[in-house]
Parts: C-alpha cells; structure tokens; sequence
C-alpha cells in the first residue's frame, strides 16, 4: 500500500519505470523510502543556490552511489527528469540576477558597467559550472560531482564579475 | 509610470520562467517565450523613463538575457530549422525521441557526460581561462586581489587536469580533436594550460580511470 503510493508518486515526478522498480525494490530491500529520496536528491537540495551551470550539468551525473551497485540503474529519462529540475535553478537565478541590476540601472547605477559586469558574472558563472561539472561528471560519477559544478560556478561567476571590474578600472 | 512597466517586466520574465513547469506543445512554449521576451524588452526600453539612452540600455540587457537564458537552459532558440542550445539533450528536442536509447547511434558520440559536445565545452574553457589569467595579471599589477586571482587559477588547474586525464582516460585524442581551443587556451594562459593538459593526459594513459558510475560510461554504450 505504502509502497504503491510511493510508485505512484515518483510517477508523478517524471521517474520512469525502470527507475521506479528500482527504488521500490531498494525499498523492498530494507531502504526506507525517504532515505532512497534522500540519496537521489541529496545533490539538488544541498545547491539549490548554485549559479545554473553547475545544478544542471550534475543532473545528468546525479542518481547513484556505490551502493547502488555498478550497474547504471536511472534510465536517461529519469536524467532528463532531473536535468530539467537543475536547469530551472540556473534559469531563475540569471533571470533575478538580471532584473535586480536593470531595476539599478532604471533608478541611476551607470548602465555601462553594470550592463558590462552581469555579463561576465553570467558567462562565468555558466561557464564554470558546465565546464567542471561535465568533466568531473565524465571522470568520476556522481560523487562530489554537485560540490565541483557549484564551485565551478561560483569561481567561473566571481572570476568573470571581477575581471570585467578591473578591466574598467575599478 | 516607470512602476508599471517593472511589474510588467516582472510578470513577463515569471510567466516566460514558470510556463516551462507545464507540459504541452514545446511550438506554443517557444512561442509564449518569445512573446515574453518582446514585453520584457519593450518594458524595460520604457523603464528609465525620461532617460532614453538607459532605455536603450534596458531594452538590450532584458532581450539579450532572455536570448542567453535560451540558448544555455531551454530549446527555445529555433532559427532556420535548427535548435540552437549548450545541452546535446535541448539540441535534439525536436526530435521523437530526443534523449537517445542505446539502441540507436550515439547522437553526440563526443560529448562529455553526454550533455555537452567537445566542441562546445571546448569553446566554454576559453572565457574561463580569460577571465583567470586576467585576474592573475590584475593581482599583479596592483589593480586586483589576491583571493580572486587564486580563486581563477584553481579553476584553471581543476580544467585542465580534469580535461586532460579524462580524454586520456576514455580513449579520446587530445582535447577530443577540439586543437584550435587548445591552442587558444594554452596561449592566453602562457602555456600553463598545456603543460597541464598534457600531464594529466600522460597520467591517464598511463594510469587510466573507468568507472562505470562515471557519466562517460552511462552516456556513452561503446564503452561498455
């Protein structure tokens, strides 16, 4: 009963079948259900301030640990599942990012500046959580994957705000 | 007056976002996007209102941010025929079946984690590498700080060795055939780029790294 309403919800989450026998069988297995979740989505709860690049590229790299055994047990739509989720981080945070500093320029910050900098702290941002995260994601797995696309992100975003800001002279 | 046409920006960057969570005809996703896009811009032209020069500023800023948001998080940048987006999943959504089984060819046989193309994520280091060394020089020269120079040069190093074990790891050629980046990459960082790359690729040659948790290996069937 327990165990059908768990199916049905993770259902709903956009898991497919495969993904959702397995972690009925995990649960069958002794894993209580919300530790199942816990490790799924421990990457995606601990970023959720990640600059974009970096939630997203580890969505494809996210489900299993070693105790899920060796064999790849998230099919590519329970990928896209998360991938989606992890791409709506970053998408929301550019789109505050961008109307914070159009709402300075409207009330006197000098346009060109601050025009100038969001773009290298959104290049760089973007960049850097794709690029560490893809590469870590292809060398390693899942493991510490979300932590290194965060950083990226956050190193690539700070490393683009500052050098356009020196670059102006400031 | 220039309170209305925020909320009106608001509102259509809110609407362009959360329209997203709903699934239905990715034509009709495009275009709601689009539409929000112009509201946004038109909004924004008139939001430093008297100031027409800010205007012009604002209308630039929210369309260009809503054209990146596009091309790097959804598959809503479609002109002549073709999506164009960072992620090999958004490039094929178009398609019946956009994410790939493994019973058909590899869509993007290179891609690294099987999200980015080598080409693309070749071209994404640059900016990086840009960025970092022109921290480093900035730090040098009196005009930046410490941490941020440090900071890029992480980064740089963290790139660099990921990228050259990794390619060696799985087989790839050097820098997975993208030279033209490399090259780039290791000029503007005074070659530190490429003799890490090439550190890094040696050691993964020789002591190469293949794990099957490993996004490579999942995204990838001739791996296995």
């Amino acid at each position: 009963m327990v165990l059908n309403k768990f199916a049905t919800e993770l259902e709903q989450a956009g898991v497919s079948r495969e993904g959702i026998a397995q972690a009925v069988n995990e649960v069958q297995n002794g894993a209580a259900p919300s530790q199942v979740i816990r490790d799924a989505a421990a990457g995606l709860a601990n970023y959720a301030g990640a600059l974009g690049g970096g939630a997203q590229s580890h969505a494809g790299a996210l489900p299993t640990g070693e105790h899920w055994g060796n064999a790849p047990v998230w099919t590519k739509t329970d990928v896209e599942a998360l991938k989606g989720f992890g791409s709506k981080l970053g998408w929301a945070g550019t789109a505050v990012d961008v109307v914070l500093t159009g709402y300075g320029v409207a009330h006197g910050d000098p346009a060109g500046p601050a025009v100038a900098q969001l773009g290298g702290r959104t290049l760089g941002g973007i960049a850097g959580g794709w690029a560490a995260g893809a590469l870590w994601g292809s060398l390693v797995g899942p493991e510490g994957t979300l932590i290194v696309g965060l950083l990226g992100g956050i190193a690539g975003g700070i490393a683009g705000d500052e050098f356009v800001k020196s670059a102006l002279g400031g | 007056m220039q309170n209305w046409f925020l909320v009106a920006l608001i509102l259509s960057i809110a609407a362009s976002f959360i329209q997203s969570f709903f699934k239905f005809d990715l034509t009709t996703q495009r275009c709601i996007y689009w539409s929000c896009t112009s509201i946004a811009t038109i909004s924004g032209f008139f939001m430093a209102y008297p100031n027409w020069k800010n205007g012009i500023w604002l209308a630039l800023l929210f369309f260009g941010a809503m054209t990146v948001a596009a091309y790097f998080y959804t598959p809503y940048l479609k002109f002549g025929g073709k999506i164009h987006a960072l992620t090999v999943q958004d490039s094929r959504a178009d398609s019946p079946t956009p994410l790939a089984t493994d019973a058909e060819p590899d869509p993007a046989a290179d891609a690294y984690s099987g999200i980015i193309t080598a080409r693309k994520l070749w071209w994404l280091i640059l900016p990086l590498m840009l960025f970092s060394v022109g921290n480093v020089y900035f730090f040098i020269v009196g005009r930046g700080e410490g941490w941020v120079a440090a900071t890029g040069l992480a980064l740089l190093v963290l790139l660099a060795v990921g990228a050259g074990y990794g390619d060696a790891s799985w087989g790839y050629a050097i820098a997975r055939g993208q030279y033209l980046q490399l090259v780039i990459a290791s000029a503007v960082t005074v070659g530190l780029f490429a003799v890490l790359y090439f550190l890094a690729y040696s050691a993964g040659k020789r002591w190469p790294s293949r794990r099957k948790q490993s996004m490579e290996y999942r995204a990838h069937h001739r791996h296995r």
